[in-house]
């Protein structure tokens, strides 16, 4: 080999050389090992302190000795349930379908084959990209119903009356007795309660008023200056200020919602930073690798398999369903576990979706504020106090200890269903 | 005799569906799978969408251009009255942090490989590999927190003026980060190499060294090249660490003991901040975002066709 440049060098050099080269290797080898033995010993040294019942138990909180973990804690849970329940069947469909049924007509193979291309290129995208692409189409919907940013929407109540009329408007009052509603356009009014026979609370999406002058205006948030005057934040984000005599007509849209915000069916479009945005989001981010996972995990079936299945009269996707599905299943699940674990550490599109939110609750409904466990972690970092980082310590480390369960999970079903496919 | 043949073929098959039943029950799975299946072309194309619009509606805002976000130097979008978008001390600031973890987790992953495929017992690989899954799978916020918490004041012990957000730390912890993905995809690559190859050169004398840095390595170079392209891909892209770690100062500057924003960090600082929605700053995000796409899109395509290219010479 070495005489191959012209020189010779004497063997003893070249072994010389080995032994040195092996030494290098095996130390740079080793830097990886001590890296995470450093990490992980720093988070330990830093976080066990806090780690206990409480911490997991009890809410954030503006002092380090009382904050805890439980709303970012559950916040994961349910992000990651959304995420998964549409994440799943999503990629392992999708898998089936580029690795099983290649189309024959020209057209359509062509489209097949550049699906199966673009999906590494997907899993290449940053995800923080994919956390712009959740925030313009799941939280915002393109506009197309209004801004879901909630505090700009008044909350109205609507009741009915005994007969038969409606009231709706601002709740200004309440009482046991009567409670008092206010009106763009009729004004302030009080209702007896004994009247009412049923009432709810909407959410106003935009506000349409017309002017004795003939002006037309419409906006999505309305309000009274001291001076009883109303004030409109118009369309085009300018504040209008007008005297309720002058107004000719008014009407209102609502948010297109299901239910109650506290009932568990609770729905509303646009989503919002809600749950069910941030779950949709984090299924952009794992959808590629849960394909690349499972075409491996179907590739790995022996053809002999299909081939068999085929050749006994079975349709294509019998063979599918039968006989490689069933074969494939440990390494689609291995595949699945290690994509939703690399969902429950995602921070960055969260960040993007739903903001940096102090959470005190646990969501009740798809349509509730979330955090999340790198959420929270991310928050107590970034604080400059001591106390905070080693609240953040503790984070990590019982985000390690999920993550660990789920890669142990994996590796003993791989381990449990290991028989060889020949 | 024959009736009786009959019957247990019956008993064989013991539902029987109209074939016309199973046609149109096939071809609606079939639909169904490849609605699943395009639905990563969507996917593609609504980023793609999404992106060129918001970043056409910052381009036509009032004082925004497309020469002087890409031509001018200064980047001061939130700061005094008059803001100005020149994206270079982004793009600088994420080369400078991208430079640096390279400087980690391109060698650093390479030997690594080259010792797991060439020269570790089978054994030793076998517990090696479990651990690199484990530092792959570590969440990148958890990485942030080890640049600012442990490898900055560990920077500043060695060099007093290394401020407290600096690029070198975040750079760093992106390196340990990309190390993982280097390290299995190249050797991948190295195992891809033929058997022949080794042994031919072990029959002409070679060592080990010999055989490893001057047959594998070169044979498989092409693999590594795409290991390197998706890990550099990897660290441009990398959010949560420059987030806590770099800082937020986007200014020209090669100084890794420095604060520097990448454009990543500067897209989770507006997201962060109460920047006015729909306002220039906010929408300035997506310009940043749409470049950082088609960077970090181009930079994937590559390395994937130089992998492919190589799997399919030794395949």
């Amino acid at each position: 080999m070495s005489g191959s440049n012209g020189r010779s060098r004497s063997p003893r050099l070249r072994r010389w050389r080995d032994r040195a080269f092996l030494i290098l290797c095996a130390s740079i080898a080793g830097v990886s090992m001590f890296v995470l033995a450093w990490l992980i010993g720093e988070m330990v040294s830093q976080g066990v302190a806090h780690l206990d019942r409480d911490f997991l138990t009890s809410y954030p909180s503006r002092r380090a000795a009382s904050a805890g973990f439980k709303s970012a804690l559950w916040g994961s849970v349910w992000l990651v349930c959304v995420c998964a329940a549409v994440a799943l069947p999503l990629g392992v469909a999708a898998a089936v379908f580029l690795e099983e049924f290649a189309p024959q007509r020209r057209t359509w193979r062509a489209m097949h084959s550049f699906a199966g291309l673009n999906i590494s290129n997907l899993a290449g995208v940053p995800s923080i990209v994919y956390g712009i692409i959740g925030l313009t189409v799941f939280v915002r919907m393109f506009g197309l119903f209004g801004s879901p940013n909630l505090s700009m929407y008044d909350q109205w109540e609507r009741v009915r009356l005994q007969d038969g009329t409606h009231a709706a408007g601002r709740l200004v009052e309440q009482s046991d007795q009567s409670l008092v509603l206010e009106h763009p356009r009729d004004g302030v009014r009080s209702i007896v309660s004994a009247a009412i026979t049923s009432r709810d609370s909407i959410h106003i999406r935009r506000h349409k008023l017309e002017l004795s002058s003939g002006r037309r205006l419409a906006g999505p948030h309305i309000g009274r200056t001291s001076e009883g005057l109303l004030e409109l934040d118009t369309d085009d984000r300018e504040r209008v200020v007008i005297d309720p005599a002058e107004v000719v007509s008014y009407e209102y849209s609502r948010v297109l919602t299901i239910g109650h915000p506290d009932s568990f069916f609770y729905f509303r479009l646009p989503l919002g930073g809600s749950v069910l945005a941030g779950g949709l989001t984090l299924m952009l981010v794992i959808l590629p690798i849960i394909i690349i996972a499972c075409r491996e995990a179907l590739r790995a079936v022996p053809s002999s398999l299909r081939e068999g299945s085929l050749a006994l009269g079975a349709t294509r996707w019998q063979s599918v369903r039968r006989m490689v599905l069933p074969a494939a299943i440990p390494g689609i699940m291995t595949g699945c576990i290690l994509a939703v674990s690399r969902a429950i550490g995602e921070a960055a599109p969260l960040l993007v979706v739903g903001g940096l939110l102090v959470v005190f609750a646990v969501p009740q409904n798809l349509m509730d504020d979330f955090s999340a466990m790198p959420l929270q972690i991310f928050n107590w970092a970034g604080r400059p106090q001591e106390d905070f980082h080693r609240l953040a310590a503790s984070g990590i480390l019982v985000l390690l200890m999920v993550l660990v369960a789920f890669n142990m999970l994996a590796i003993v079903i791989r381990q449990w269903f290991h028989k060889p496919l020949t | 005799m024959t009736r009786h043949a009959i019957h247990v073929g019956a008993a064989l098959v013991p539902r029987r569906r109209s074939r016309a039943r199973t046609r149109v029950v096939e071809g609606l799975i079939v639909v169904v799978l490849a609605g699943c299946g395009f639905f990563s072309i969507l996917v593609t194309f609504a980023i793609i969408g999404v992106l060129l619009e918001e970043a056409r509606a910052f381009f036509t805002m009032p004082g925004v251009s497309v020469g002087e976000f890409f031509l001018t130097t200064t980047w001061s979008p939130m700061l005094g009255a008059e803001k100005h978008f020149g994206v270079w001390p982004l793009v600088l600031g994420t080369g400078l942090v991208t430079m640096v973890s390279a400087m980690v987790s391109l060698p650093l992953g390479l030997i690594t490989a080259v010792f797991l495929s060439e020269y570790a017992h089978p054994a030793l690989r076998a517990a090696f590999k479990p651990a690199l899954e484990l530092l792959a799978g570590i969440p990148t916020v958890v990485y942030g927190f080890f640049a600012l918490t442990v490898i900055t004041p560990f920077l500043q012990r060695i060099d007093p003026s290394v401020e407290n957000y600096n690029a070198a730390s975040a750079g760093l912890a992106i390196g340990f980060m990309c190390l993982p993905i280097v390290c299995s995809l190249s050797e991948d690559a190295l195992q891809a190499v033929p058997r022949g190859l080794r042994e031919g050169a072990y029959a002409l004398g070679g060592t080990r060294f010999d055989v490893a840095l001057k047959v594998v390595v070169p044979a498989s170079l092409s693999g590594i090249t795409a290991a390197y392209l998706l890990a550099i891909a990897r660290a441009i892209g990398e959010t949560m660490i420059v987030a806590l770690a770099a800082g937020s100062l986007a200014h020209l500057t090669l100084d890794p003991r420095q604060p520097a924003q990448t454009m990543t960090g500067y897209i989770v600082q507006i997201f962060l901040g109460d920047a006015e929605a729909l306002g220039v700053e906010y929408r300035s995000s997506y310009a940043v975002a749409a470049l950082l796409f088609i960077l970090t899109f181009v930079i994937t395509i590559l390395g994937n066709r130089v992998m492919h290219r190589y799997r399919e010479v030794y395949e």
